[in-house]
C-alpha cells in the first residue's frame, strides 16, 4: 500500500469517527421534552420535590450546587455527590439519582 | 553496465507463470476483514455507551460529544499496540510499513481526540490538564494526555531531539504502558457512562486485550525465539558501506518466507534484550540445504556501523520473522522494481527467487545510487540479466564523466522511456530512501499506474 493510500484511508476514518462522536451526542441527548418518553420538566420537578423532602431540612439547594461546582468538573462532582448520598439520609438509590440529576442540571444553569 | 533504454522500451510485459501462495484477491479480502475488525474495535465502546446511556437528566450536547471523543481516543490508544505487535496475519495483507504509518497517523489522531475530549465539557477548567495534582480521575486523564503528547512528539522529532533508536523504543513502550493504565483509570473513575456495567466490562475487555498482546510480545515471543537460535555463517563487506550477513538456524528448521519480506534480527545477549532491528531478507525464498538467510546491511547508525561489523562467524543471533507484504503474487503480469541505495536488498530476494523458481516474467529494475561505488551486487545483477527476462536501468546522481546512462533521480521521463507501453498493467515495488519514495509515488500516479499496483516498503518511520 502506498503512503498516499494509507493517508487517504486514515483521513476518511478520522472524519467518520468525528461524525460518529457528533452522532453520539445527538443520539444520547435528544431534546428535553422527548427524552426517554418523560418530559424533562417532570424529571426536574421530581428531583426538586425529592430534594425538598429529603435534603432541604439540613442543606440549602445553593450549597449543594456550590458543592458540585467546586469539583474540577461536573462528572467528578456527580460521582462525589452520588457517593456521599449512599447511606446518607433516608432516600432510596433511585431517589438519590433523581436528586443528583436535578442538582447537576441546576449547577449547569 | 549501462542503461539500455532502446531495448527496454520495446519489450512488452509477459504473463505470469510462477506459483505464489498469495493471490492478490486473497490479500484484498484479508485487508477488508482486518480493517472492518479495526473499525469495530475502535467504535465498540461508543456503541456500548450509547446503548447503556445511564444519564437521566438532559445535559449539554457538547459534553456528550466530548465524552464520545474521549471513548474513541481511548479505544484508538489501546488498539495501537495491536498494530505493531508483530501479528503475522495482520502484517501480511497490509505490509508492515503501512501498519507503521497507520500506527503513527492514528496516534496523532488519538492525541487530537484526547485534546478535544475535555475542551467540549463546559465545566472543565485548566486544572484538568495538571498531571501533578487534583482528584485522581482528572489527574489520570492529564497523565494520559501528557504521556500521549510525549509519545507523539518524541516519535515525530526523534532525530531532531537526538534520541537514539534504542532509547526511543524503550521510552515509547514505557510511555505507552503509562498511557494505557492512566487512560483506563481515568475512564473508569470519571465518566457517568462508565458507571454502566456494560461499559465497564467492555473497557475491561480492552485492557485484557492490551495485556494479552503485551505478554505475547514481551514474554511469549522472546521465549519462543530463545529456543530457535541462529548462527552467523559469514559477514562480508560487499562495498558501498554495506555488509552481507549470512545466518543459519542452529538446531531447528529455520524460516520460510516470501521474497520481499523482512525479519527482525536480534543481536543482544538474549531475545529478552530488545536490541533488534528490522531488515529486508536479501536471499532467495527457495529453501537451501543449510536453511541460510542473508541480510544486506548498510552502515547508517550505531548498530549497523559498529555492531554489525563485529558479528563474527559462529556468533549467536536470533531472527524474528518473516513479516510484511512486499511480495509479488502469481497474478502480477510483470514486475517493476524501483530501488534506491540499500533498497536493493528486497529486490535481490525477489530476483533470486524468480531465478530459482524458473519464473520468466518480465522484470524491470531501476536502481538509483550516487555512482558505481555505491552499487552493491553489481556482478550478480549482471548475471541475473542473463538468467531472467530482466532489464536493468541504473540511475546515478553523481556519475563520473564517462557514464553515458541515466543521470539524476528516477523521474517520470526515465520510467516512461524504459518501460513498455502497457506499463499500467505492471506491478510496482518501491524501496529506498524516504525522499525517493515520496517522489516515486506521485510520479507513478502521473503515469496512470493505479495506487493498488504500487507496493512500498518504508522502515524509516521515526
Amino acid at each position: 500500500m502506498t503512503q498516499t493510500a494509507v493517508t487517504r484511508a486514515m483521513l476518511m476514518l478520522v472524519a467518520m469517527l468525528a461524525a460518529a462522536a457528533v452522532a453520539f451526542g445527538c443520539l444520547v441527548n435528544p431534546p428535553p421534552a422527548t427524552r426517554g418518553g418523560v418530559a424533562a420538566d417532570d424529571a426536574a420537578a421530581r428531583g426538586a420535590t425529592l430534594f425538598e423532602s429529603h435534603c432541604a431540612g439540613c442543606h440549602t439547594e445553593q450549597d449543594a450546587v456550590q458543592y458540585l461546582r467546586t469539583a474540577p468538573n461536573l462528572d467528578g462532582g456527580r460521582r462525589s455527590l452520588s457517593a456521599l448520598l449512599e447511606g446518607h439520609g433516608d432516600s432510596s438509590a433511585g431517589e438519590d439519582t433523581a436528586i443528583v440529576d436535578y442538582l447537576v442540571a441546576r449547577a449547569r444553569d | 553496465m549501462t542503461s539500455r533504454s532502446s531495448e527496454l522500451g520495446t519489450r512488452p510485459a509477459v504473463a505470469a507463470g510462477s506459483p505464489s501462495p498469495r493471490p492478490a484477491t486473497t490479500a484484498r479480502s484479508a485487508r477488508r476483514l482486518w480493517f472492518s475488525a479495526y473499525v469495530s474495535l475502535v467504535c465498540l465502546p461508543l456503541v456500548v455507551a450509547a446503548l447503556s446511556d445511564p444519564l437521566a437528566a438532559p445535559r449539554p450536547i457538547l459534553a456528550d460529544i466530548g465524552v464520545a471523543f474521549g471513548l474513541l481516543g481511548l479505544a484508538l490508544l489501546l488498539v495501537q499496540f495491536a498494530l505493531v505487535s508483530r501479528l503475522r496475519p495482520v502484517s501480511r495483507p497490509f505490509g508492515s510499513d503501512a501498519l507503521m504509518q497507520w500506527h503513527r497517523g492514528m496516534g496523532i489522531a488519538a492525541l487530537v481526540f484526547v485534546i478535544v475530549h475535555p475542551l467540549l465539557a463546559p465545566e472543565v477548567t485548566w486544572r484538568a490538564w495538571n498531571p501533578f495534582g487534583g482528584p485522581a480521575g482528572p489527574q489520570a486523564g492529564a497523565i494520559a494526555f501528557w504521556a500521549t503528547a510525549a509519545i507523539v512528539v518524541s516519535s515525530m522529532w526523534r532525530r531532531r531531539l537526538r534520541l537514539g533508536y534504542e532509547v526511543w523504543r524503550a521510552a515509547h513502550l514505557l510511555l505507552a504502558l503509562l498511557v494505557a493504565a492512566a487512560a483506563f483509570w481515568h475512564a473508569l473513575a470519571m465518566g457517568p457512562y462508565s458507571s454502566a456495567p456494560a461499559v465497564r466490562w467492555t473497557l475491561a475487555g480492552y485492557a485484557g486485550l492490551f495485556a494479552a498482546l503485551l505478554v505475547r510480545y514481551r514474554v511469549v515471543r522472546p521465549a519462543l525465539l530463545l529456543r530457535r537460535p541462529w548462527e552467523v555463517v559469514a559477514n562480508e563487506d560487499i562495498g558501498g558501506s554495506t555488509r552481507l550477513l549470512r545466518v543459519r538456524p542452529s538446531g531447528h528448521g529455520g524460516l520460510r518466507f516470501e521474497p520481499g519480506q523482512f525479519a527482525w534480527i536480534l543481536t543482544g545477549a538474549s531475545p529478552v534484550v530488545a536490541d533488534e532491528h528490522p531488515l529486508s531478507i536479501a536471499s532467495s525464498a527457495e529453501p537451501n540445504p543449510e536453511g541460510g538467510v542473508e541480510f544486506a546491511i548498510k552502515a547508517l547508525g550505531d548498530w549497523s556501523g559498529r555492531t554489525v561489523p563485529s558479528l563474527a562467524p559462529g556468533r549467536r543471533v536470533w531472527v524474528d520473522g518473516p513479516f510484511g507484504g512486499f511480495t509479488p503474487s502469481a497474478s502480477d503480469r510483470g514486475l517493476v522494481l524501483v530501488a534506491g541505495g540499500i533498497g536493493i536488498a528486497p529486490m535481490r530476494s525477489i530476483l533470486l527467487t524468480l531465478r530459482d523458481r524458473g519464473d520468466r516474467r518480465g522484470v524491470w529494475l531501476f536502481y538509483a545510487a550516487s555512482d558505481w561505488s555505491r552499487v552493491v551486487f553489481r556482478d550478480e545483477i549482471e548475471r541475473l540479466e542473463r538468467e531472467l527476462d530482466l532489464s536493468v536501468c541504473f540511475v546515478f546522481e553523481k556519475p563520473d564523466a564517462a557514464w553515458n546512462g541515466e543521470r539524476g533521480f528516477i523521474t517520470r521521463d526515465i520510467l516512461a522511456r524504459h518501460l513498455p507501453g502497457d506499463l499500467v498493467e505492471l506491478e510496482y515495488f518501491v524501496c529506498g530512501p524516504v525522499p525517493m519514495m515520496d517522489a516515486i509515488e506521485p510520479t507513478l500516479a502521473s503515469l496512470g499506474v493505479p495506487s493498488a499496483r504500487v507496493h512500498t516498503e518504508r522502515f524509516q518511520v521515526v
